[in-house]
């Protein structure tokens, strides 16, 4: 497990590739378990041989809510799903553009923003490709 | 090894308590436990105190059990603070029956006390957010109501749960309370009434979700050959399983939840069909709809049916939250899991009065806290077993 400790600081790991407009995480080497952010030992074979790799930009959206109790920063209503990567990598996340009846589960793609401040840095929109409709693979 | 034993229970009303501190919610659950034991404080050999919040919301973050205890005489002992999220207080008692079960000592006080009133919604919910990876939830507004609204929205796609599922559960959540003395919301209720409440997290409105309370439970747990054992009909700890939540969630992974039951089920050499009566953790009413499934008292997909039957009402085969639940006797967080933890026990000794559910041998609580990647970070699971017969 030694990799483990050499590992770069969470602080200096990248979690977003701005470029790609995608979430950067870790893929297990051993067994494909994908995590975000990353991890240095995988929670599900124990292997210490992770990579950093971007997650796929289409994931299944498997729940949501509309919220109705105000945070800071955040008007009402606003949406939050729970969205599926594949091989393991389950993310919260903002959804934008969904109708509340939307019937589940649905393919979402992941949006990022420019600006590293916003909060959120990033959410999930319908994903209107029928070909992507798995979320999965891509 | 010793069996352990709970000789004794003891609670603060929960609800909002202006001119009661952190000393004086503690101190009432813990005399009333060991009134409720015939001990004094001193037969006390160690402490395992819960609380998650008193750090944010009353600036105590280091030696919160010590800063309680002293209030009725109990120092010396060791004291460990535990903290768990919602889950703190049968994380506590788990200890307590480890404590007792190694020989470590023979009279183990498990004790949770919350107080979430501070004139400031935001300050406790902001409170309340940490019970996440704040490093990757900060900003998102997850809040528990939304957790739990989108476990139940799943259910709810597959067609295994309707709306008027989650009135109907919420009603029963309603008529238990109104029938606890210690319970902080003690109004039946109408589905209409559930149904017209505020929005909070579709499907959820506002009187399907915990609010904030104040409170505090005490449990006394004891070596089966204590003293302190005769005085009340023997409740035994027959199980007593201890998990945490997984990051990684593949397609056929149980819930954490299941996995913590089945580990409970095995110590306690019994299955969800022996219980005569379960406390769980409906945070959100309708969340008592997912743990039939998640517990095996029924199959999946059941559990409207299950609720639909009448079996989990206090007159039903096996009784659900006759206490009220989180829902209705209220969830000030490190006390939770050992008001539920009284509750078992008063039910198997025919001590619960009007919300007595019938004459119970064998009793589950179930308690969890905080969230990981859509499962809770801690989940506990005790099976609690009444000994002597009823006559």
């Amino acid at each position: 497990m030694n990799r483990a400790l050499q590992a770069a600081p969470c602080t200096a790991r990248q979690r977003f590739d701005e470029a790609a407009g995608l979430l950067v995480g870790s893929c297990c080497t051993n067994c494909g378990t994908r995590s975000w952010p990353s991890r240095v030992i995988c929670a599900r074979c124990g292997s210490d041989r992770l990579d950093q790799s971007t997650l796929p930009a289409v994931g299944t959206l498997q729940t949501c809510t509309s919220v109705w109790v105000s945070r800071p920063g955040l008007p009402v209503p606003y949406m939050l799903g729970q969205i599926d990567l594949g091989a393991g990598a389950v993310v919260f996340g903002h959804l934008r553009g969904l109708a509340a009846d939307a019937s589940l589960p649905t393919a979402v793609r992941i949006r990022l923003s420019a600006d590293a401040t916003s909060i959120p840095r990033f959410w999930f929109e319908p994903e209107t490709s029928s070909r992507a409709a798995t979320g999965r693979g891509e | 090894m010793p069996g352990a034993a709970v000789a004794g229970v003891g609670m603060h009303e929960f609800g909002r308590f202006p001119d009661r501190s952190l000393k004086d919610l503690a101190r009432v659950a813990i005399v009333r436990a060991l009134a409720d034991a015939g001990l004094g404080t001193k037969a006390v050999e160690a402490v395992y105190s819960s609380n998650a919040l008193a750090g944010l919301l009353q600036g105590q973050e280091q030696i919160r059990g010590q800063t309680v205890l002293r209030e009725v005489g109990i120092d010396r002992v060791p004291v460990i603070n535990v903290e768990n999220a919602c889950a703190g207080g049968s994380t506590a008692f788990a200890q307590a029956v480890l404590a007792v079960r190694a020989g470590y000592c023979r009279a183990a006080l498990a004790v949770g006390f919350e107080k979430m009133f501070v004139g400031d919604t935001a300050r406790s919910l902001n409170a309340l957010a940490t019970a996440a990876d704040i490093d990757i939830t900060a900003g998102l507004g997850l809040q528990f109501t939304a957790i739990y609204a989108m476990r139940i929205r799943r259910r709810m796609e597959s067609g295994a749960l309707t709306r008027q599922h989650l009135l109907d559960v919420t009603v029963k959540s309603h008529y238990h309370g109104s029938l606890n003395p210690y319970a902080q919301h003690r109004k039946a209720m109408s589905a209409a009434e559930i149904a017209a409440s505020a929005p909070i997290a579709d499907p959820l409105t506002l009187y399907m979700c915990s609010s904030m309370s104040d409170g505090a439970a005490a449990a006394l747990v004891v070596a089966d050959d204590h003293e302190a054992v005769a005085r009340h009909p023997q409740v035994m700890v027959r199980g007593s399983a201890l998990t945490s939540g997984y990051s990684h969630v593949q397609q056929n992974d149980p819930p954490i939840v299941t996995e913590c039951a089945q580990r409970a089920y095995e110590e306690a050499g019994a299955g969800p069909g022996d219980l005569d009566v379960a406390e769980v953790h409906d945070a959100m009413a309708p969340g008592e709809l997912l743990y039939y499934e998640q517990l095996g008292l029924c199959p999946e997909g059941a559990a409207g049916q299950l609720l639909d039957s009448g079996a989990t009402g206090l007159a039903g085969r096996i009784p659900v939250n006759p206490s009220g639940g989180l829902c209705s006797r209220g969830h000030p967080v490190g006390a939770t899991g050992l008001a539920q933890v009284c509750e078992i026990v008063w039910q198997l000794r025919g001590e619960a009065g009007q919300r007595q559910a019938g004459r119970p041998r064998l009793g589950l609580a179930q308690n969890s806290g905080g969230w990981l990647d859509g499962e809770p970070a801690a989940v506990s699971v005790h099976i609690l077993e009444r000994v002597p017969p009823w006559t």
